[in-house]
Parts: structure tokens; sequence; C-alpha cells
């Protein structure tokens, strides 16, 4: 008897040092996070609004005095407009088609519409110059067909942004409203149906405006998404001298010459985030207040809607979607990659190699970009799961206090545009750290805080919806069988969890490893990375050098997500 | 309100049928039940009267004119059949109040709005909703929303109403006083009514006629009355009410009576059973049909067929009781007033037998 008990009483003494050991890690790691997230936050607002250490608004009053502040606000919010209309348009129509028609060849189309999401956007809008830049194989055809001396379209303009933008947003659109407009409970249709309304009145009347709240969520998703792109204005923007809110802070930052750049650059980047905010309210308002209980309980499929005499416009229409934002700019990027030089046709005589050969081992700092890449993603991976592991259970076991704000935090560098997050990171850790004094600004370390703070909540949601579903009655079945909490922990939920794991980190390295956005401000000589590099090539005018690169790059995501996906068995990744 | 005439509709999903040869004329206002287990294809037939599904075969006719036949090739769309349908579900539009759900089928009729008011105002004083046009859906209980579905069938004056399993959402009492309040409406409209349920007790309280439907094939069309004390096939006996199914031998017809042998396992029975469907011949195999409640229990010296107690089950104002009858089980629920003790010998008598024909 007594042996026994002493056996419990140290098996539950085990059980509560782990537990223990598990908040003091969450504690820390709590208090990390603030140090990388709220500090630089903090900073950056701070910056705003100081000039020589003093509260002012001076810097305020700069900004609007300047012109160009303006001018890139009115161009942030005109190209995101436009562009979310159209890509929540063409999303919409996409997903109506695939959810409630009879067209033809459904997988296919499904599987495929979902890679531009996947193409790093700044690749998908150097592909798009390759093809409608001035010398562009789309303009080149169109000349050499129809005998014009000036291209077709200009793919350096405003409409450029707005026509690639929307292109690769289109999938968000469509994702989101797939899934609704297939649940929805088909009787009422069809009570409109049996009330006198054909179908295109249904449609009118009941369809629409039930979807409101998924369309409308959205449109604003997509809204903040370009908003916060620096990739395609900076590719196709800036040589057309066209600025949007991303790019002028980019500048901003760049120009050394100007005293308090850094200043004037948080300043811009607090009236981008004060937008962004906004839009985040209204996004979640429309989400959560009006969502109508639309979902039928039954698992009764609406009835398709035969095309008939439509099938063959639909039919174009999505292949010109897949073509044009798949298969094109692919084609581009590759045909420029295997040219043997500039501007010579496009024979079987001049298709050659040598670019890939030459990008990887005839430019150091590829080769450089290439291992820091590597290493910094998988590194900031790693991290990333190791710490979601740890939040997840605190925040979906133990359901710690102020979980809301915890998860707000974490979000926070996701939910706010990269460049911002960028900025707020350089002005935190421009001066050496307290104590140790060493400077991370200026090494890989900055860069990799960027990465583990962007892409946190990723891997605290992939993990957190696993704990979600591994119920806490299957642990507490096997504590009850005689299994301690480790033991449990080991036999019952990791088995149940290792996909999501699994996934969550290449859900963080996958993004890391292509970013431009952060990396373009973050990096110094030395520091590269693959965004980096290929967008420097590409600025330095190395046309078959950066379409080998990207090429290679965007092959290597797609392979991964297509491994995330078998792995997974289906449901994450591509 | 108008005739309906369905002739020889079938329904096959490749090549596996769901209803086959459905025949059936609803008269200017009847009500007419679909009952049946779930999958018999009673919701299958509605909506292809409806227009949601298409039949494979046959013709559907309303007031004269062909709304489909499939050798014409005509198949009216829904919203040109001038059918009103209340859903299962009641699809009471969320987004809309419910004065604009009701209004909503006047919208196709060429009338103007004080019109449309006036209607409105009416049917959902029929349906006893006064005062709540104003109000949203999420606000109503579901016996509400029940209404408004009704309500919103109602208003366009269809020629036909058709109703899905209307009440099987609600709970038990709300369902029993809803039956009363629909049948109410359609007599005081003379409405043409198709109702489909699985619930026996609302197909035998609220029809003119019950449809019964097995596997996609009717099995009887009756009043409740006749359905239930004449049913002519062993599904139709055993769906309705609980029946006991009693082998026998045919050993003399006269008239139209039989007298049949049962077997007890230890002597011979005999029963006069009165011969109300199909013929028989002397010497067939047939199945006595007897009710639960038309079985009577008495102490065994009285004489009647002879019986074992399996099991009595006291409910208060009636028994339970299994009983081996011969090589057969059989329930009783009757009120014996005694209690019995397992293994005892009784006699049983029968009142109301009916002879069916031996399925297989």
């Amino acid at each position: 008897m007594a042996d026994n008990s002493i056996l419990v009483k140290k098996q539950s003494d085990n059980s509560r040092i782990i537990q223990s050991v598990i908040f003091v890690l969450g504690f820390i790691i709590f208090i990390i996070l603030m140090a990388l997230i709220v500090f630089p936050s903090w900073t950056l607002i701070k910056t705003s609004l100081s000039v020589d250490k003093q509260f002012t608004l001076q810097n305020y009053i700069e900004l609007f005095h300047e012109s160009s502040t303006f001018l890139a606000l009115k161009n942030t919010l005109f190209v995101a407009s436009l562009g979310s209309i159209g890509a929540t348009i063409i999303g919409v129509l996409v997903a109506w088609l695939l959810a409630r028609t009879d067209i033809p060849l459904k997988r296919f189309w499904q599987t495929l519409l979902i890679v531009p999401y996947l193409i790093p956007p700044f690749i998908g809008a150097i592909a798009w110059v390759y093809l409608l830049g001035p010398v562009g194989y789309l303009n080149k055809l169109w000349i050499s067909l129809s005998g014009a001396t000036a291209p077709l379209l200009k793919i350096y303009s405003k409409w450029g942004i707005i026509f690639v933008m929307a292109f690769y947003s289109y999938p968000i659109a469509y994702m989101m409203t797939l899934g609704p407009l297939r649940q929805m409970n088909p009787s009422l249709e069809e009570a409109a149906r049996i009330s006198g309304a054909s179908i295109g009145r249904t449609l009118r009347d009941i369809v629409l405006p039930l979807m409101i709240p998924s369309i409308g969520g959205a449109f604003l998703l997509i809204f903040m998404s370009m908003m916060a792109n620096f990739g395609i204005p900076a590719v196709i923007g800036m040589p057309a001298r066209y600025y949007v809110m991303t790019t002028r802070i980019y500048l901003t930052i760049l120009n050394y010459d100007k005293a308090n750049n850094l200043a004037l650059a948080a300043g811009l980047s607090m009236l981008l985030v004060v937008i962004a905010m906004i839009m985040m309210g209204l996004q979640r308002w429309i989400q959560h207040g009006k969502s109508y209980a639309i979902i039928s309980g039954k698992s009764t499929q609406p009835q398709l809607v035969t095309l008939g005499k439509w099938k063959v416009i639909a039919l174009v229409f999505l292949s010109i979607m897949v073509v044009g934002t798949v298969i094109a700019p692919l084609i581009a990027i590759f045909l420029t990659s295997i040219t043997r030089a500039l501007g010579v046709p496009l024979t079987v005589e001049n298709f050659t190699f040598n670019n890939y050969t030459q990008v990887i081992v005839g430019v150091t700092k590829v080769k450089r970009a290439i291992t820091n890449s590597l290493g910094m993603a998988a590194g900031s991976a790693s991290v990333i799961v190791l710490v979601a592991l740890i939040l997840s259970y605190l925040l979906v076991r133990i359901r710690v206090k102020g979980s809301q704000i915890i998860e707000s935090i974490i979000l926070l560098p996701y939910a706010i545009p990269g460049t911002v997050v960028a900025l707020a990171l350089i002005l935190a850790f421009l001066k050496p750290l307290p104590i140790i004094n060493v400077t991370i600004y200026n090494t890989i370390w900055i860069i990799v805080i960027g990465y583990i703070t962007r892409f946190l909540t990723l891997g605290v949601r992939s993990i957190s919806a696993a704990f979600e579903q591994v119920h806490e009655s299957l642990e507490e079945a096997a504590r009850m069988s005689g299994a301690n909490f480790v033991t449990a922990f080991k036999d019952i939920v990791i088995p149940l969890i290792k996909t999501n794991v699994f996934a969550g980190w290449f859900m963080a390295f996958i993004p890391a490893l292509t970013e431009l956005t952060l990396s373009i401000l973050l990096f110094s000589v030395g520091n590269e990375t693959l965004g980096t590099v290929v967008y420097g090539l590409h600025q330095e005018g190395k046309v078959l050098m950066t379409a080998a690169l990207a090429f290679m790059v965007t092959l290597i995501v797609l392979a991964l997500n297509f491994i995330t996906n078998r792995v997974t068995k289906n449901q994450m990744g591509f | 309100m108008a005739q309906l005439e369905l002739l020889n509709i079938s329904k096959a999903y490749n090549k596996v049928p769901v209803v086959e040869n459905f025949n059936l004329i609803v008269s200017d206002g009847e009500f007419v039940t679909l009952l049946g287990p779930s999958g018999c294809g009673k919701t299958t037939t509605l909506r292809m009267i409806a227009g949601f599904t298409t039949p494979t075969s046959g013709s559907i006719m309303l007031d004269g004119k062909l709304i489909y036949s499939e050798e014409k090739k005509i198949s009216l769309a829904p919203e040109q059949r001038d059918m009103g349908m209340v859903f299962q579900s009641y699809a009471v539009w969320p987004h809309m109040n419910i004065f604009k759900n009701v209004a909503y089928p006047l919208k196709f009729k060429r009338i103007d709005n004080a019109e449309i008011r006036k209607r409105v105002l009416n049917v959902l004083e029929l349906v006893k909703l006064n005062g709540f046009e104003d109000r949203m859906p999420d606000q109503l209980s579901g016996g509400q929303q029940q209404r408004v579905a009704l309500a919103r069938a109602l208003v366009m004056e269809p020629k036909v109403l058709l109703l899905d399993e209307p009440l099987s959402n609600l709970d038990a009492k709300l369902r029993e006083s809803m039956r009363f309040e629909i049948v109410e409406l359609q007599k005081r409209l003379s409405m043409t009514v198709v109702y489909v349920t699985h619930d026996q007790a609302e197909a035998m309280s609220m029809s003119d006629r019950i449809v019964v439907m097995h596997d996609g094939m009717i099995k009887q069309i009756g009043s409740p009355k006749e359905i239930y004390q004449k049913p002519n096939n062993q599904f139709v006996a055993g769906f309705i009410g609980l029946a006991n199914f009693i082998p026998c031998n045919i050993e003399a017809l006269s008239g139209d009576v039989a007298r049949v042998k049962l077997e007890d396992g230890r002597n011979d029975h005999y029963l006069q059973v009165p011969v109300i469907t199909d013929t028989f011949s002397v010497g067939e195999k047939a199945i006595v049909v007897v009710r639960t409640e038309d079985v009577q229990i008495l102490p065994f010296e009285q004489g009647g067929t002879r019986a074992i107690l399996i099991r009595q089950n006291y409910l208060g104002d009636k028994s339970d009781c299994s009983l081996q009858l011969g090589p057969v089980e059989i329930r009783a629920n009757t009120d014996i007033g005694v209690d019995l003790v397992a293994g005892q010998e009784v006699a049983l008598t029968f009142s109301k037998p009916i002879l069916l024909k031996k399925e297989n």
C-alpha cells in the first residue's frame, strides 16, 4: 500500500512538474514575443511622433505637405479598390461555376486554380513583364501579327499593377466563397423557383444577397493584401514612377540623405496601418455581424444549373484564367531562362541551359542567398513550430486567460504590411541590445526575427487546430489507463497532431524561403535572400539569369506545396 | 384549385428505379397524402410534381393542361407550374422580413403594391401571424416560421399546394395543433393538397385519401378507414398500426366467408374470416392479419385458439402481451384485468380478422 501511494505521488508530481515547466516556458516565450512584437510596434509609433526625442506632430505635418504622400495614398487606394473588385468578381464567378453548374472537368480546374496563389507575387510580376513589357512576348506577337509599331498593352502602369494583383489574388475570393456556395440550403432557392422566380431572378434575389457576408469578407481580405503588397508595385510600378504606400515607404527608408527619413517612413507606415486597421475592423464586422444561417444540416446538394449554350463561354473563361494566371507566365519565364541571349528569335538553336549554371555557380551572391534562405527559412520554421506547440498547448488545453490578447499580438506582424514590420524591426534594433551590447541590425538575425514574428501565426493556427481536434478526453482516457502526462502526450497526442505539425512547418518554411517584402529592407551584403537576389538581378537588367533563378524558385515552391498536400492528405498546401 | 393527374410516372437514376408506374388522380379540393418509410420515393414523386426533378417517363396534367410529358417533350419549369410548396426546412429567406418573404410570389403577377399589401396581410391573418410582417425570420420560432412558409405558398392562390414533411421539425405538441390548422385552412379554402409524410398519425388524421408507398411503388390507395380496415397486402397491413400475421390454410369457402385452419402447436383451430379482397382457393396457404387491439385474451377453459403467454407488460390502461400461437409469436394490446404468469395457457379470440394473400 505504502509503495503504491509513493508511486502514485511521484507520477502526479511528474505531471505537475511538467505542466509547470510548460507554463514557465510559455511565460518566457510571451516575454520574448512582447520584446519582438510590442516593443518594435511601440518604437514605430514613438518614432513617427518625435523629432530629436521630443513628442511632436512635425513629421506628420511634413508628410502632409508633400504631394508624394497624397499621391501614394491615392494610388494605393486606387489600385487596391479596382484590383479587389476585379479579383472578387473573378473569384466569385469561378466559385459559382465550379460549385453550382454542370461545367465539366471540375477537379482539374480546382487544382490548377489554386496555383497562382502559390507563386511568389513578385515573380509573377516579373513574368508578366516578360509577356507584356515593351519587348514582351505578347507585344512582339501583336506587332508581328498586326504590323503596328507600338505595343498593345503596357505593363508598366497602374493598370498593370491592378491586372497582375487581381490575377494573383482572385483565388482568395474563390476559396472563401466556394464552401458557402456549395453548402447553401437548396430549398432557399427552390422556394423562390416555386414562387415564380426564374433561375436568374433566384440568383439575384436570393443567392447573391445571402452570399454578401462571404463575398464582402473576401473583398476586404483581398483589399488588405493588395494594400500591403510590395513586390508587384515594386516590379511594375516603380519603373513607371508610379508609387504606392509600400514602395514610397521603401524609398523613404533608403533615402539616407534625408536626416529624418526614418521618422517620415514611420509616419507613412502609421497611415498605412490605420487604413489596414479600419479594413480589418470592417472585415470582422461583416463576417460576424450579418452571417445568416444558410448552411443546411442535411447533405442535400443543390441542383446544378445546366449551362447549355453558356458552357462554351464558361470553359473559355476558365481556360483564360488558368492559362493567363499560370501557364503563360511560367512559359514566359521558362522560355526566357533558356534563351541564349536577349532579343534573339525563339528557335531551338538558341535554347540553352547555360543561364541556370551561370546564375548558380557564377554569381557569388546567389550561392550565398541560396544557403542563407534555406538556413533562415528552415531555422525560423523550426523555431515557429516549437513555439507554436507550447503556445497552442497553453491556449487550447489550458485555456490561459487573456488568450485573445495573446492571439492578437501573434497575429499583428502578419496582418500589418510587411514593409511596416520591417521598418519597426529596423527602428527597434538599430541600436545595440542592452546588456549584451550586440547589434542585430544588418545581420541575419534581424531577418530571422522578422520571419519568426511574421509567420508565427501560421504555425499557431495550424497546430491549435490540431489540438482542438484531439479532444481532451483522448488524453484523459490514456491517463485513466495508467499513463502519466508525458506518456499520454507521446502515445496519443503526438501521433494525432504529427501531420499538422509537419504541415505547420511547411506553412512557415515556404513563404519564408521566397519572401521579399521583409528581406528587401533588412538584408545587407552577405545576408542576401533568394527574394532579394532575384529582385536584384531583375533591377540590374540581367534578364536571363533572373529568369533562370525565378523559374527554379517557382518550381521549388510548387514542389514543396505538392509534398505538403500529399503528406497531409490533401488538407493543406496544394 | 384544380385536379392533378399523374399517369405512369417513373423515375430512375442510372437505370436504378426509385419510382415505378405511379398513377394517381387528385380531385379538385382533395387532401391526398403520400405515406411511406424513408426511401420509398414519396419525396421524389412530390419533387416531380413541383418540377425540381424530371421524371424518366409518364405525364402530369394539371387542370387539364399538360405540365409534363415525356412523349411530347414537355416539362414546365417550377416557376411556371402555379403550385405552392412548403418545404421541410421552411426555407424562409433570412435576409427578408416576413412581409417581403410572403409578398415575393406576388412580384411575378402583375399586381399593384396596394393590392399586394392587402393580400399579404390577409394571408398572414389566415395563418394567425397578424402583426408579424415587419419582423425578421431569426426572431421567429420554428412553428412561426412554418406558418410564414405556409402563408407564402397560399398567397399566390396556387392550383395545388404541395407539402414536404412540413411538421417533422416541430415538437410533438406543436405538430398536433398545426395538423388541425392545416386541415382547417384546406377545407376553408377548398385547396387541392398533396402531402408527404412518414408519420402514420398525420396521414390518418389529415387525409381524404392515402397513397401508401414502398420501394418506389404504390402499395395501396384508399381512405384512412379503407387502408386501416381493408389493407390488401402485407406491407400496408403492417405499416399502419400494429398487426399480427398468422399463417393459415384455407379449408373451405362459401360466399364471402372462408374457414381457415390455424396451427397452435397441439390442435388445429378453425376461424371464420370474411373475404373482402382478392379471390382465394381451397387448400391455399394464406395469412390472417389481426391487429393487436383486436386480440382478446380469455381464460383457457373458455375455449378459443390456444396460446401460451410469453410475457406480459403492464401499461396501465392495457397490457402489451407476447404470446406463442403455434409456430408464430403474436402480440396483443388489450385490457385483461388479471395478471398472468409466463408459460400460462390462455385462449384467444380475434375480432375483425383480415385475410390476405401469402406473399414471399
